[in-house]
């Protein structure tokens, strides 16, 4: 406590002014008011084309009306979004560019954490307010101990199963991935085979991690220095892998892209495919018989029950260049009180990552029959680097398609020893280049 | 024995074998522009029926994907941005790749050939390398995320290849002309341009179809410097607003890159004699 008989009027001054700014921004935060001097300040933000078109009409609309109520110009600018690295990289090198920066998958805050605001006063504070976050969130912003981004949501990629096919050949929901393998192996012969891409996309990253994770196996240990890769698990997996392939796939899915299980899904053939709900939602247009039969399943579990759902991550960062920090928090802060909003908009497409907004049931998919098992997901929701988080070489190894790679080799007949080999070797000199560096 | 062909069937079985040739070349170059022609006129719904051939159409065609590149996207802004910046770096590709050749060419410049080979080296360093030192500069000249942005890095690329292809051009023209013409009272830029470049105008058009086309189909660039959607060219607007994450909007996809491929594929017929001209003239020189 401050001795009475050294307080001076510079002190005092000192002392009074903090007491007065510091309840100012609480009675702000408390009115949801962005302070006064954001006013006059401009806003530019960066982010993805979302899949569902309305959405982005309404986030520019929702951006612009909070700008014109805070005396604020914003400016929304949308990009493809396996585009957004390059946008980030080009922006980066220039020291100049938009004010917050949408990460969509590829998740770059160790990357660039030096050139990022730290942002924990907001994670903080909208953590706080919301119950907190998934556990799953904070590694993906989180650089030693503090954290350079706001997680905006999430996209989950279920099973997309034909029920009317698996009734007909009298089979039981995949419901286990050895299920949905037997599945395949029935309705192949059927002229109705699976796909995941063994090829180098998104998804391919993201659909064999949930299977190796569901098997048991991790790339990484909690701490996310040390490779987990060289286990009996990822053995399990890359034999099982070959075998689905074998038994349950056509050739095809060696140039397969993130959009082609949509297209196998809308066209009819498919029995099941794993990916983001956008295959289920555009096949109401595309083939609607499709649609009607098509039905959204849990995560299907690894040989010891085990169900982990790798989801592609989305991330909002504040670049340090930007003029506008003060005005781009208030913004981030604003976006996530209206997090629920977004998840509307987005036809529960955007999951969230605060524990308040999975009260049940959540806008959308609480409320259509077929969706309402994404509710179940947030237990078993897992980022890239699982159990450890998403660190600079793991970065680097989903960049290159290592995993991937190491599962195609396999369903292209490499013996599983090789693959180990191939595999180990990529994710240590990737591992070792970055603990030089 | 059959009789002896006579010389009308030689010339029919010669041109038989020729067109029987030329027809699976025919059929490469020509089926992606029919492809993307009806997928543009299909509806949604059509391109996933696995039932039927999927060579003509199995619904009525429809204008709607027309409809959504017109009303719902930036899609006229998007060609007019792409044909004026093409226009500019045309224009600028021109001004500085005639006189580069010219000199390089024609003035007897002590170790011009390694300049000009220097030059035609850096066309080859890729876009990739180049556009993170060029964001710095876009940035520096405050036009980031302006279409202007474009007009100043477009001619990184098509000024070294126009350079090289001019200059080849104009080893072609005999110095006897141009000495002809100062000999008649021209001045070296009086020969330049009332002899040199009137015989050299197919390597000038084909300049101008390269630096123009080029500057058309360039990504990254557009990627990198233009965020605004209204400031973007065709090729990065496009797959902006047409493809949502794993969601191709195909018919308009294809709408698109027909309503811009088309045209400029028409005008490049006019001029295919020249430019043949122009892409050879250096040729053996």
């Amino acid at each position: 406590m401050m001795d009475p008989s050294t307080l001076n009027r510079r002190k005092f001054l000192s002392v009074a002014g903090a007491g007065v700014a510091g309840g100012s921004l609480l009675t702000m935060l408390d009115a949801r008011q962005a302070p006064a001097q954001i006013r006059g300040t401009t806003l530019r933000i960066l982010q993805w084309s979302h899949f569902i078109p309305a959405y982005d009409a309404w986030f520019d609309k929702f951006a612009k009306e909070w700008g014109d109520k805070n005396g604020v110009k914003v400016r929304v600018d949308h990009i493809p979004h396996l585009e957004l690295p390059a946008r980030m990289a080009a922006e980066f090198a220039a020291g100049a560019g938009h004010d917050i920066i949408h990460n969509g998958s590829s998740i770059l805050t160790r990357l660039y954490y030096k050139s990022l605001v730290d942002i924990s006063d907001v994670f903080g504070s909208v953590g706080r307010k919301y119950g907190g976050w998934i556990p799953a969130a904070k590694p993906l912003v989180e650089v030693e101990g503090r954290q350079y981004g706001v997680p905006m949501f999430y996209i989950l990629l279920p099973m997309l199963y034909r029920k009317d096919l698996f009734d007909a050949a009298g089979l039981k929901a995949p419901d286990t991935w050895e299920l949905a393998r037997v599945a395949a192996r029935t309705l192949k012969p059927k002229g109705h085979p699976t796909g995941i891409q063994f090829s180098q996309c998104a998804d391919a990253n993201l659909n064999w991690r949930s299977l190796l994770f569901s098997f048991g196996g991790a790339e990484a240990d909690a701490s996310g220095d040390n490779i987990l890769i060289d286990s009996k698990e990822m053995r399990e997996a890359l034999r099982f892998a070959k075998a689905l392939f074998d038994e349950g796939m056509t050739a095809e899915v060696f140039s397969w892209d993130d959009a082609s299980d949509n297209r196998f899904l809308a066209s009819g053939i498919g029995c099941w495919i794993h990916d983001a709900i956008s295959a289920y939602r555009t096949t109401e247009d595309t083939n609607p018989p499709v649609f009607k039969n098509t039905v959204i399943g849990l995560e299907p579990a690894g040989p010891a029950g085990k169900r982990v759902s790798v989801a592609a991550a989305n991330v909002y960062m504040i670049w340090k260049f930007s003029k506008n920090q003060q005005t781009a928090k208030e913004f981030l802060t604003h976006f996530m009180d209206n997090d629920l909003a977004g998840m509307t908009q987005s036809r529960g497409y955007n999951m969230p990552y605060l524990e308040a907004n999975y009260k049940k049931p959540m806008p959308v998919i609480g409320t259509d029959p077929k969706m309402q098992i994404l509710q179940d997901f947030p237990k078993i929701v897992a980022f890239y680097g699982y159990p450890g988080p998403f660190t600079t070489p793991i970065q680097e190894v989903v960049n290159l398609y290592v995993l991937p790679d190491m599962f195609t080799r396999a369903a292209r007949g490499h013996a599983i020893e090789d693959v180990m080999k191939w595999g180990m070797g990529e994710y240590r000199r990737i591992y070792a280049k970055h603990k030089r560096a | 024995m059959a009789a002896p062909l006579t010389a009308r069937q030689k010339d029919f079985r010669r041109h038989l074998l020729i067109y029987a040739g030329l027809i699976p070349f025919v059929v490469i170059a020509v089926f992606p522009i029919y492809w993307m022609a009806i997928t543009a006129f299909k509806h949604e719904s059509d391109l996933y029926r696995m039932d039927s051939i999927p060579f003509w159409f199995n619904l009525p065609p429809t204008l709607k994907n027309f409809e959504i590149l017109f009303y719902q996207t930036n899609y006229g802004a998007w060609i007019v941005n792409t044909m004026t910046i093409s226009a500019w770096v045309a224009l600028i590709t021109l001004l500085t790749a005639v006189p580069a050749g010219y000199a390089l060419a024609r003035l007897r410049l002590p170790g011009a050939e390694n300049i000009g080979i220097s030059i035609f080296m850096t066309y080859l360093v890729p876009g990739i390398i180049l556009f993170l030192p060029l964001s710095r500069v876009v940035a520096t000249l405050g036009l980031q995320d302006s279409w202007w942005a474009l007009v100043v890095v477009y001619p990184t690329f098509t000024v070294p290849f126009c350079t090289w292809l001019m200059m080849g051009f104009f080893k072609t023209v005999p110095m006897e002309m141009e000495e002809a013409a100062r000999v008649d009272g021209c001045g070296q830029f009086g020969a330049l341009v009332r002899v040199v470049l009137p015989v050299s105008l197919p390597g000038v058009l084909t300049s101008v179809i390269f630096a123009f086309t080029l500057s058309m189909q360039d990504f990254l660039y557009g990627l990198a410097f233009v965020a605004p959607g209204d400031q973007k060219p065709v090729p990065v607007g496009v797959p902006t607003e047409l493809i949502r994450g794993d969601v191709f909007f195909w018919g308009s996809l294809m709408g698109a890159a027909l309503l811009v491929g088309l045209p400029v594929a028409i005008l490049y017929n006019f001029f295919l004699d020249r430019f043949i001209q122009g892409i050879t003239g250096g040729l053996g020189k």
